[in-house]
């Protein structure tokens, strides 16, 4: 992939990963984090994984997303504009972030993997949704199921927490 | 005749999905028969665990064995996960008055089914825990039992405390799940596996730097930490235990926490050779010790009090793992699964009639002799006197510790030990001491009074006679 | 031979121009070569539209008895110039209290997705604008943007009729999603890929040389093509599922603060999206580019997709003559209690014929299957209701 292309999905990523923090208005944080995901799934696609990339749309810019607004256009948001910054949590959460930072950059500097160039998925030249739905049916059939069961349960909750009056 | 072990899970669900579908289909029953029927298939299930063919030993590199097994670890925690759901389904049973009251619904039994049916959900989930050995299953398996823990938290929503409890229930453990998420991320980063057996091939091999999938480690015992309520991942603990609904709190204690050891357990086994984890776990221990039987002190509130008590005894489970003590552990958290399920079935009983602070318990000795003993067992087991289960199981962990030469550990457990005698027989002073406006009976149903029976005697028995326990681990 | 020379023109033409930059670098010819495929596709659909708008408007006049623009122009047909030169004169008024932002880029956001799902539909023999393999994926997953625009025009607007009708469209967006993306299920298994050249390909050859291998040809094709034309009406916000902007109740929807240029716009954005989910229909049960019959594969292919499509144009614009609107909840229980079982119905049918062998008996069994599943939901979601004749009092 085009390193150039890289740094520009990163920094689309960051500055609108920022914007999500920084916003004061719900509304824009969160459109803030659908550019966001955009830009991953631009990362994902450069990188020569479709199938994720297109994923990750789908689902996260889409679905999760919409309910996501859906929820903040329910709720009140003039309580959250009109809070003050709290200082102390605000130098903390820099603080806590930044040590995370270097934490993370200490590591990365020791991960051997990480200083080398990694192979190109495109020489591989795989077919990735036939693989990924080969994978999930065979070898990751157990986990798949059980997600299965997961869901089951999630649905039962909805209806349990949301419904008006349980018959 | 014998059967498979992944047919255990199997039958669960199948218990629950029927409790759903009777639930759902069939309008007009009583819905406490679904929960005796629950009861009774979870019981033939238990029953069942004993017949079990034996599984493959090997480890399979793909497929289904390479992500399940059937080890006795593995055995005697689905036991643990039955059980204590059993015990929990026969306390939302006299629990259902509260729920009818606290849901918003058009019969005077609404909302009972899935009251029922969601432990039966989360039962099935604490099982394939139980079994994960790769990163993939652990995750999954534990989301299952996060998420029905979600619903079960809020259930009585009409409530404000237990809505607060959800939401933060919700909030903090999708918080752990990402600090889980994202240190097996690393793990997998780094070895390029996430079976367990295979990240401890590679991180055997010295040629690694270890210290990403250390960092990647660090990340998954956080997550870790929130599910066992150590020091100082237990903010959530207090509230949510409090404001839940409390055969909820229950389980949330016995099952998600002995859940999460099991964990725990596989986890460490691949990074146990880095001393650095050692001395991590040990302070961790040593925290969660002190602050949860500190604050436990000045507490008015029997489940806050538990609460906090639940804290502290995952900090002599600690005091355990941190001694690879499997068999200890194990011992301990049945003896935990016993008295705590017990203190929190009389506690439904009589929060029924009078509330859940420890000061509704004064006089009960005059006024149910029977529940008032069931507490004082609980209480003397979970203070750890001796010829009681409790007691016991503290004095294998520290055996354990003092043989790996964890002394500190060990002296700070005594200390702990001391402080924790002070607010457990604060209850039993209210109980046989103080005296009560109110002298009305407490009923007891004879379900719970046949368990709580059981209970007792099971106590009794293990302090004395801890071999079955024991060896069901060799 | 003259067919396929016709047939490739545009194919031919594309080549040629490329060999204008014979030493570009690499990325330069990808470039022009993608610049050109969006040049095409945007002059050609913005005609489309053009003219189906005053089309629709023809047809519906006569639906109506009337004869609808015959003014500007031959037979009105210049009526759409006539439109935009009103509507880019127009003034644009934002509301004072609107987020600014957002609102400005509402109807780009509505526009860009349609835009983009248009170029992963097969025109004619080596015609895909940009082939990839997950096409049908792309498709819906941009798709799903329009959802995000609607929410930023209800929600920018500051309005609460926009923001009524925003939460209308979603909700109902997001429902027949399901469906939309279900009923491709059967088509994507038995094809075996998400790629539309693929799905084209697979529809291609003729049964004892006349049947043409159609998937809406099948019982369950025919049923996931029903089902997901009526989804995507409601996608597209047609009658009768135009409930988020029905004017009678909450002006305009999510449009209601936008004027001039701007509800252009989201006009246009409205007719795009409707030819990109009529486009997929024809690509994945119509057969795409191929010709009914045999001997009329000298036909250029991309005239017969453009037959198809049109074909399917008139049928939205007939409905939207014909029908009258919905009520939001109908729309809703619609969707969840009949669209959602008929859509994995299709699955089931869907698979049952592919496993036997596609033959007669596969024919006859998917057709029981969906016939019993429908009969059986019409019988269990039947209200019994029985309607008295309106009897009118003060008129005829």
């Amino acid at each position: 992939m085009s390193p150039i292309l890289f740094w520009l999905f990163a920094f689309v990523m960051l500055v609108f990963g920022a914007a999500v923090v920084i916003n004061r208005n719900p509304i824009a944080s969160a459109l803030s984090l659908v550019v966001c995901f955009m830009g991953l799934s631009a990362l994902f696609i450069s990188l020569d994984a479709f199938f994720i990339g297109i994923i990750q749309v789908l689902v996260y810019a889409g679905a999760v997303m919409v309910l996501f607004l859906f929820i903040i256009m329910l709720l009140d948001l003039r309580v959250e504009e009109r809070r003050k910054i709290n200082l102390v949590a605000f130098v903390g959460g820099l603080a806590v972030a930044f040590a995370l930072f270097v934490q993370i950059c200490f590591v990365v500097d020791q991960l051997g993997a990480a200083k080398q160039a990694f192979p190109s998925l495109r020489a591989a030249k795989m077919d990735d949704v036939h693989n990924v739905g080969l994978l999930l049916f065979t070898n990751y059939n157990l986990p798949f199921q059980i997600i299965g069961v997961l869901v089951l349960v999630a649905t039962i909750g909805v209806v349990v927490l949301s419904k008006r009056e349980l018959r | 005749m014998t059967i498979g072990a992944p047919i255990l899970e199997v039958e669960v669900l199948v218990i629950g999905l029927f409790v759903l579908m009777v639930e759902a289909f069939f309008e007009r029953i009583d819905k406490r028969t679904l929960a005796f029927a629950a009861i009774f298939g979870l019981a033939a299930v238990l029953a069942a665990s004993f017949f079990l063919a034996p599984a493959p030993t090997d480890v399979a590199t793909t497929g289904f064995w390479s992500f399940y097994t059937a080890d006795l670890l593995a055995i005697f925690f689905k036991r643990f996960a039955l059980v204590t759901t059993i015990l929990v389904l026969v306390m939302m049973v006299d629990y259902a008055p509260v729920v009818r009251q606290s849901v918003h619904g058009t019969t005077h039994q609404s909302g009972l089914g899935e009251f029922f049916a969601l432990p039966i959900f989360t039962c099935v989930g604490l099982m394939w825990m139980a079994s994960a050995i790769d990163f993939v299953m652990i995750f999954v398996s534990l989301e299952l039992v996060t998420m029905s823990f979600y619903v079960l938290v809020s259930f009585t929503r009409r409530n404000p405390a237990t809505l607060e409890a959800g939401v933060k229930y919700l909030i903090l453990s999708a918080l752990s799940t990402g600090f889980l998420v994202y240190g097996i991320t690393w793990i997998f980063g780094v070895t390029g596996e996430t079976n367990l057996a295979r990240v401890t091939a590679v991180l055997a091999d010295p040629a690694l730097e270890s210290g990403p999938a250390l960092f990647g480690m660090v990340l998954v015992l956080v997550a870790l930490g929130f599910k066992i309520a150590a020091v100082p991942f237990q903010m959530w603990v207090p509230d949510v235990y409090q404001g839940a609904p409390t055969p909820v709190t229950a389980f949330l204690s016995v099952g998600s926490k002995a859940a999460g050891f099991v964990v725990l357990l596989r986890v460490l086994q691949p990074f146990f050779m880095m001393p650095q984890m050692v001395k991590a776990l040990t302070i961790i221990a040593l925290l969660t010790l002190l602050y949860g039987n500190l604050a436990a002190l000045p507490q008015t509130n029997l489940k806050r009090l538990l609460a906090y008590s639940s804290i502290a005894h995952a900090g002599y489970l600690l005091i355990g793992v941190v001694s690879f003590a499997g068999e200890a552990v194990a011992y301990y958290l049945v003896a935990y699964l016993l008295m705590t399920l017990l203190s929190f079935a009389v506690l439904v009983v009589v929060a029924n009639q009078t509330g859940d602070n420890i000061e509704d318990f004064s006089g009960l000795a005059k006024r149910s002799p029977f529940l008032a003993f069931a507490m004082l067992v609980a209480m003397a087991s979970l203070a750890g006197v001796p010829f009681t289960a409790g007691f016991l199981g503290k004095f294998y962990i520290f055996d354990a510790a003092l043989r790996q030469h964890q002394t500190t550990l060990v002296v700070v457990g005594v200390i702990t030990v001391a402080c924790g005698f002070y607010y457990y027989l604060k209850v039993v002073r209210a109980m046989y001491w103080d005296g009560s406006s109110i002298d009305a009976p407490v009923p007891v149903s004879r379900l719970s009074r046949v368990t709580m029976t059981a209970m007792m005697v099971a106590i009794v028995v293990l302090g004395v006679y801890p071999q079955p326990i024991l060896n069901a681990l060799k | 031979m003259p067919g396929e020379f016709v047939d490739q023109i545009f194919v031919a033409a594309k080549r040629w121009l490329l060999s204008l930059l014979p030493h570009a670098p690499d990325w330069v010819v990808q470039i022009a070569s993608a610049l050109l495929n969006i040049i095409l596709l945007l002059g050609v659909f913005a005609t489309l539209f053009a003219l189906i708008s005053v089309l629709e408007r023809k047809i519906l006049g006569r639906i109506q008895n009337r004869y609808g623009p015959n003014r500007v122009g031959p037979f009105g047909l210049l009526q759409p110039v006539a439109d935009g030169i009103k509507m880019l004169i127009k003034e644009d008024v934002v509301p004072i209290r609107a987020d600014k932002v957002v609102h400005f880029l509402a109807p780009i956001m509505m526009l860009l997705p349609a835009i983009l799902a248009l170029g992963v539909i097969p025109y004619g023999r080596n015609m895909t604008a940009f082939s990839i393999d997950g096409g049908i994926l792309f498709f819906f997953a941009v798709g799903s943007a329009a959802e995000l625009a609607v929410f930023m025009a209800g929600w920018g607007s500051n309005n609460k009729f926009s923001m009524l009708g925003a939460m209308r469209a979603i909700a109902q967006m997001v429902s027949y999603e399901l469906p939309l993306l279900i009923v491709v299920l059967p088509v994507v298994m038995i094809v075996g890929s998400l790629s539309p050249d693929a799905i084209v390909a697979a529809q291609d050859g003729y049964k004892w040389g006349i049947v043409p291998r159609w998937f809406v040809l099948t019982p369950w094709g025919a049923a996931a093509f029903i089902l997901f034309f009526v989804a995507g009406l409601v996608e597209s916000n047609r009658t009768p599922f135009d409930v988020p902007e029905g004017e009678s109740e909450i002006v305009a929807g999510h449009m209601t603060e936008y004027s001039g240029f701007k509800y252009a716009t989201f006009f246009m954005a409205e007719y795009f999206g409707m030819f990109a989910v009529s486009g997929l229909a024809v690509t994945l049960f119509l057969g795409g580019w191929h010709a009914p019959i045999a001997w009329l594969e000298v036909v250029p292919s991309y005239l017969w997709f453009f037959a198809k499509l049109a074909v399917l144009l008139f049928v939205f614009i007939w409905i939207r003559g014909t029908l009258p609107r919905t009520r939001i909840d109908q729309v809703m229980s619609f969707a969840w209690k009949f669209m959602l079982p008929m859509a994995f119905t299709c699955v089931i049918a869907a698979a049952v014929w592919h496993y036997q062998a596609h033959g007669w008996a596969g024919w006859l069994s998917s057709l029981g299957i969906v016939a019993v599943v429908y009969l059986g939901l019409s019988r269990l979601l039947d209200t019994r209701r029985k309607f008295a004749t309106r009897t009118y009092r003060f008129a005829e």
